[in-house]
C-alpha cells in the first residue's frame, strides 16, 4: 500500500495512506494534508492515483513543488521521492510487493483516473470553488461574435457548433443579397478554433480582404466579407 | 430563335445543378509488436457515412469486448437515426439533430458496456474510448471520448478535430506552458473520460462542412503514440488509394516500434452531382 510520511526536518510527524485515493496538499482547512506555514499555497498540491500509479501534480502554487529537488508541475511518483512542500518535506512510499511490480508496464498500458472524489470523470478539484489552479476545470473559451460593419445590424453570437450564413431558410445567419446562395458560408467551431468555409465560388468570401481558399481560422478582430455585408469577428465576454 | 433557346435551356439546366456530398473509406486494425491480443475495433459504412474507432482496455479479454460493444451500440443507434426521419429533426439550440444523435449514441454505448462490466466479474473495470464521424447531408459530425483521435486533412495541412481526454492533454490545456515529454510521459496514458467505466460520460462532438478532397483519419493511440502529426500528413500526401494509405500508416507505426494495437480509418469526401445518371441518359 502506497503512503506519504509527512516530516519537519528530519522529524517524522504523521504518515497518510494513499489506499483510498488521492490527497490534497495546502494551508487551507479542508485539506487532506494541511501543511500551517506561509510559504504554503492554500491548494498546493495533489496526488492522484491512476490505475497503478501516483500522480503528484502542483496546483500552480506560489512557491512550488519539488520532487526530489527539482521544481515539477507533475510527475509520477516512485518509491522514496521527496517531495518538497514549503519547509515541509513527504516522503512517497510504497510496499515491498509493489516496489518490485511498479514500473513496470504501467507506461504503455491505458487506465482510468481513479482519484478521490471523482463523480464526473474530471479531477475533483472543480469541488474547491473559486480556486483556480493547474488541475481546475479547463477556462471555458468564449463564444466568438459576428457584428456587422456594413449590410445589417446589430450581432450574432457564434452558439450553435455549425453557423450558416447566407441568403436560404436554412440559415443561421440569414444575409441578402442578389447573388447570395441559400447558404454562402459557414462557421465551424473546432477544438483550435473558429474556421469559417466557403460554400459556393459565386459570391466571394474574403477575410481581412483576401478570398478564402478552403477554410480558414478566424482571429480576433478578423473582418469577413461576404457579398456586399461585411462582419468583423470577435470574443464575447 | 431555336439556339436562343437551347441556350437558356442550358442555362435552366445550369442552375439547377444540385450537388451531394459522399464519403468513400478504408480501414485496418493491427495487433502491433507488443500486444498479445487487439483490443481495438473499427466500423465503416459508406451507405449511412458512419465511420468508428473504438480502443478497449481491461484485462484478459474485457478490452475486446468493450470495444466491440461500443461498435456495435453506436452502430445500432445510428442505423436507427438513419432510418427515422422522426428523430431527424430532434436537435437543439446548439446542435444538429445528427450531432445530437452520434451524442446519444455514445452515451448509449457507456450504459450497455458500464452494465456488462457490472453484471459480469470478468468485465469489471472495462471501458473503451469512442471516435465517431458520422456525415449527414451535408454536415460532417465528429465526437469522441477517451484518446482515440479525429483528423482533417484539408490542402496539404493536418488539423485535429478532437481534443485527448488524457492527464496529459487536460493539464496542456489549463498550463500551456507546461512543458509535455510526449513520448515518456505516463500522463498520456491516463485517460479522464472513457466510455463504460462510469455510469454516463458525455462526449465531445463537433461539427463542420466538409470540402471536396477532404480526408478525415481516425486512429487509436496505437498510431499516434509511434507518428507525429507532421509524419501523419506525409504518409498521408504520398498519395494512392485510400486502402495503401491505411497500410502505410500501420506499417510506419510498426517500423516504429508498434508498442500499442494500431487501427487506421480513412475517410474522403467528394461533391457528386444530384441525378447525375439521369442527366447521362438523357443526353443521349
Amino acid at each position: 500500500m502506497a503512503r506519504i510520511i509527512l516530516k519537519f526536518k528530519e522529524l517524522v510527524l504523521k504518515n497518510f495512506s494513499l489506499q483510498d485515493g488521492g490527497k490534497t496538499i495546502g494551508r487551507a482547512p479542508g485539506n487532506d494534508v494541511v501543511l500551517e506555514n506561509l510559504l504554503v499555497s492554500g491548494h498546493h498540491a495533489r496526488i492522484d492515483q491512476a490505475g497503478g500509479d501516483y500522480i503528484l501534480t502542483d496546483l500552480q502554487s506560489k512557491n512550488g513543488t519539488y520532487v526530489n529537488g527539482t521544481r515539477i508541475t507533475t510527475a509520477k511518483l516512485k518509491h522514496g521521492d521527496q517531495i518538497l512542500v514549503g519547509k515541509h518535506t513527504l516522503v512517497f512510499e510504497l510496499d515491498a510487493a509493489q516496489v518490485s511490480t511498479a514500473d513496470k508496464d504501467m507506461v504503455e498500458a491505458t487506465m482510468f483516473v481513479q482519484s478521490a472524489g471523482v463523480a464526473s470523470g474530471l479531477l475533483p478539484v472543480q469541488t474547491v470553488p473559486g480556486v483556480e489552479t493547474a488541475a481546475g476545470p479547463t477556462p471555458v473559451e468564449p463564444p466568438g461574435i459576428l457584428s456587422y460593419l456594413s449590410g445589417g445590424k446589430g450581432e450574432h453570437e457564434l452558439t450553435k457548433k455549425l453557423v450558416k450564413v447566407g441568403k436560404g431558410e436554412e440559415a443561421d445567419i440569414q444575409i441578402g443579397g442578389f447573388l447570395t446562395p441559400k447558404v454562402a458560408a459557414t462557421i465551424s467551431k473546432r477544438p483550435t478554433g473558429y474556421h469559417i468555409t466557403p460554400m459556393t465560388g459565386r459570391v466571394k468570401v474574403k477575410v481581412n480582404g483576401t478570398p478564402v481558399e478552403g477554410s480558414q481560422r478566424l482571429e480576433e478582430f478578423d473582418t469577413i466579407e461576404i457579398g456586399a455585408v461585411v462582419f468583423q469577428f470577435y470574443f464575447g465576454n | 430563335m431555336a439556339s436562343a433557346a437551347s441556350r437558356f435551356a442550358i442555362l435552366g439546366e445550369h442552375v439547377r445543378r444540385e450537388f451531394f456530398m459522399k464519403a468513400f473509406s478504408a480501414g485496418l486494425t493491427n495487433i502491433g509488436r507488443k500486444r498479445d491480443n487487439n483490443e481495438d475495433t473499427f466500423y465503416v459504412d459508406d451507405k449511412i457515412a458512419l465511420y468508428i474507432v473504438a480502443d478497449g482496455m481491461g484485462g484478459h479479454r474485457a478490452g475486446e469486448v468493450a470495444s466491440r460493444t461500443v461498435v456495435s451500440s453506436v452502430r445500432d443507434y445510428m442505423d436507427a437515426f438513419s432510418s427515422s426521419e422522426a428523430a431527424q429533426r430532434l436537435g437543439t439550440g446548439e446542435v444538429s439533430p445528427a450531432c445530437a444523435a452520434v451524442c446519444h449514441s455514445i452515451e448509449l454505448a457507456n450504459r450497455v458496456v458500464h452494465q456488462l462490466s457490472q453484471d459480469q466479474g470478468s468485465y469489471k473495470g472495462m471501458g473503451s474510448t469512442a471516435a465517431v464521424a458520422f456525415l449527414h447531408g451535408d454536415t460532417l459530425v465528429t465526437a469522441n471520448v477517451g484518446d482515440s483521435r479525429i483528423y482533417l486533412v484539408r490542402q496539404g495541412k493536418i488539423e485535429q478535430l478532437t481534443q485527448d481526454h488524457t492527464l496529459l492533454a487536460e493539464q496542456m490545456r489549463k498550463n500551456p506552458s507546461f512543458d509535455p515529454h510526449f513520448s515518456t510521459s505516463p500522463m498520456k496514458h491516463i485517460l479522464m473520460r472513457a466510455v463504460g467505466i462510469q455510469e454516463s460520460v458525455q462526449a465531445d462532438a463537433y461539427e463542420m462542412q466538409p470540402l471536396s478532397g477532404d480526408i478525415v483519419l481516425m486512429c487509436s493511440d496505437g498510431l499516434t503514440d509511434m507518428l507525429s502529426d507532421h509524419d501523419v500528413l506525409q504518409a498521408i500526401l504520398q498519395g494512392g488509394t485510400l486502402d495503401e494509405t491505411c497500410r502505410r500508416l500501420v506499417t510506419l507505426a510498426n517500423e516504429r516500434g508498434g508498442i500499442d494495437n494500431i487501427t487506421v480509418v480513412l475517410i474522403q469526401f467528394e461533391k457528386e452531382e444530384k441525378g447525375l445518371l439521369q442527366k447521362l441518359f438523357r443526353s443521349r
